[in-house]
């Protein structure tokens, strides 16, 4: 026997109307025999004792993802008390919000063994279609788009913005996250400017660029070759440095067992293809190699930091004596002497 | 514990059945928390997979399994394995989602930034079919705050 419930389920039991208790009346005389009632019947007539009740799993579907955060809006939105039943109990903390779940996936398994456990009474393809749509939802529509809008560089982020009301709240809520991937610093490295623009690595692959006019971030990407070079590398030593006024991208590390120190220049600033590899050359023992200054003869001298010494060296050989023991904290900066005020530079 | 290979079945929403060893299967955070939760005792149903999009999944599966493949030849079969149509791609994308494999999912997603990052609010909204529902002024407003990235 099914059951409808009115308007109020929680208190349903008390306001029997007299149709409902004559439908009661003669369904339990239907069922008994010579004055007994069969066993079990009086708990099947649902009025009384505790009622069994039969729900259609698909109608959790229906019901807005908004309204299923909480197991007590969950119920009303399905009009049914909370407590009614207990495996439906399980059933209802399947079917809340599943986006909560995502965050932590140790706590939707153990959700879903509860489910199980108590579920026994439940058939097993209900709890299989339970289980299926409770997975389902692991992530929603929306977060995958905003998923794949992490993904995006800032310009099209930006860009998409205007393509409609949806996708604006989408990299709105996006983009602290993504600038901050992008655009965060994870040396303590000095800036290195060049056209007008402060250039640095930030967290993600790529350079990072701020230019000073009109005041806007961008990112300077790299090419392919630098970027499939890199994913190779198990340790992370890059800088950005400028010399003889191209934007340089250099890396120290370990490929295949090798140490390798690997230095880029771009040779027309902003275009990605004009990336082009300066320098290769087998290290051994560093931890640290800046590019500091490019001779005229192409010769470029570094700052090198071994486990003992800070030094400078360019690619021929030791260009100094140990500048100083025990790793202390060294800049090298570079001087030209000009007469050009550098308000002319901007 | 018992070094015998266990195999699972799973049954895709238009009722084809594949067998795969558990060890490649468990790629899936899903399948694995069923797995460790007991849970399959026959036929693991995936109904909203369909089988071209889990033929697709198991082929990845398979190769990354592999042993003693070198990284170049992982990194051009991904490379192949992300060009396909759209329809294809949106399908592995709400795969990967549902079987919970990162490692896919994050692939795809990326695909998907790639395929539209260079192009313009008026393609995106032609290529996906949404509908504008900015007026003229909002969205000159959002061009302007945002100028550089129009250019």
């Amino acid at each position: 026997m099914s059951v409808e419930f009115s308007e109020d389920p929680i208190t349903t039991k008390k306001r029997l109307n007299l149709n409902d208790r004559r439908a009661i009346a003669e369904w339990l005389l239907k069922e008994s025999k010579n004055g007994k009632l069969k066993h079990g019947s009086v708990k099947e007539a649902s009025r009384v004792g505790r009622k069994r009740i039969q729900v259609d799993i698909n109608q959790f579907k229906e019901i807005p993802l908004c309204r299923r955060t909480n197991i007590r809006s969950l119920s009303f939105a399905i009009n049914m008390a909370k407590s009614t039943n207990v495996s439906l109990f399980g059933a209802l903390l399947f079917f809340m919000d599943m986006n909560l779940i995502k965050m932590k996936q140790d706590v939707m398994a153990r959700k879903e063994k509860r489910l199980r456990e108590m579920n026994k009474r439940v058939d097993e393809e209900t709890l299989t279609i339970v289980v299926a749509y409770s997975q389902e939802s692991i992530m929603s529509q929306q977060n995958i788009m905003r998923e794949i809008l992490s993904w995006l560089p800032v310009k099209s982020l930006l860009r998409f913005k205007c393509v409609s009301k949806s996708w604006r709240n989408n990299v709105d809520m996006k983009a602290p996250h993504t600038l901050k991937k992008r655009f965060g610093s994870r040396f303590r490295d000095t800036l290195s400017f060049v056209h007008g623009a402060f250039h640095w690595i930030p967290c993600c692959f790529g350079v990072a660029s701020f230019n000073i006019s009109n005041e806007v971030c961008t990112e300077i990407p790299l090419s392919e070759q630098m970027y499939s070079y890199l994913s190779l590398s198990t340790t992370e030593n890059n800088h950005v440095s400028v010399l003889d006024g191209m934007l340089c991208f250099s890396s120290a590390c370990k490929v295949g067992g090798e140490e390798t120190f690997m230095l880029w220049a771009m040779k027309d600033y902003g275009v990605k293809e004009s990336w082009t590899q300066i320098f290769k050359i087998n290290i051994s023992h560093i931890r640290f190699v800046k590019p500091i200054y490019r001779f005229a003869d192409g010769d470029v001298l570094f700052h090198c930091r071994d486990y003992m010494h800070d030094l400078l060296s360019t690619s021929k050989g030791r260009f100094s004596h140990p500048l100083i023991q025990h790793q202390d904290m060294v800049e090298v900066i570079t001087f030209n002497e000009s007469l050009i005020s550098p308000k002319l530079l901007i | 514990m018992s070094s015998s290979t266990k195999f699972l079945t799973l049954k895709t929403c238009d009722d084809k059945k594949f067998v795969l060893d558990e060890a490649i299967a468990v790629r899936s955070q899903t399948i694995k928390n069923m797995v460790e939760d007991d849970c399959v005792s026959n036929v693991i149903p995936l109904p909203n997979v369909n089988s071209k999009t889990m033929t697709k999944v198991i082929e990845y599966w398979k190769k990354h399994s592999e042993e003693g493949v070198s990284k170049d030849v992982l990194m051009d079969f991904d490379k192949a394995f992300v060009k396909v149509h759209h329809s294809i791609l949106h399908a592995l994308i709400l795969a990967a989602n549902f079987l919970n494999d990162k490692e896919i999912l994050d692939m795809m997603c990326q695909e998907v930034a790639d395929r539209i990052k260079g192009k313009t609010p008026e393609e995106i909204r032609k290529e996906f079919d949404i509908k504008n529902d900015f007026t003229p002024e909002e969205e000159e407003e959002i061009r302007k705050e945002n100028a550089w990235a129009f250019e």
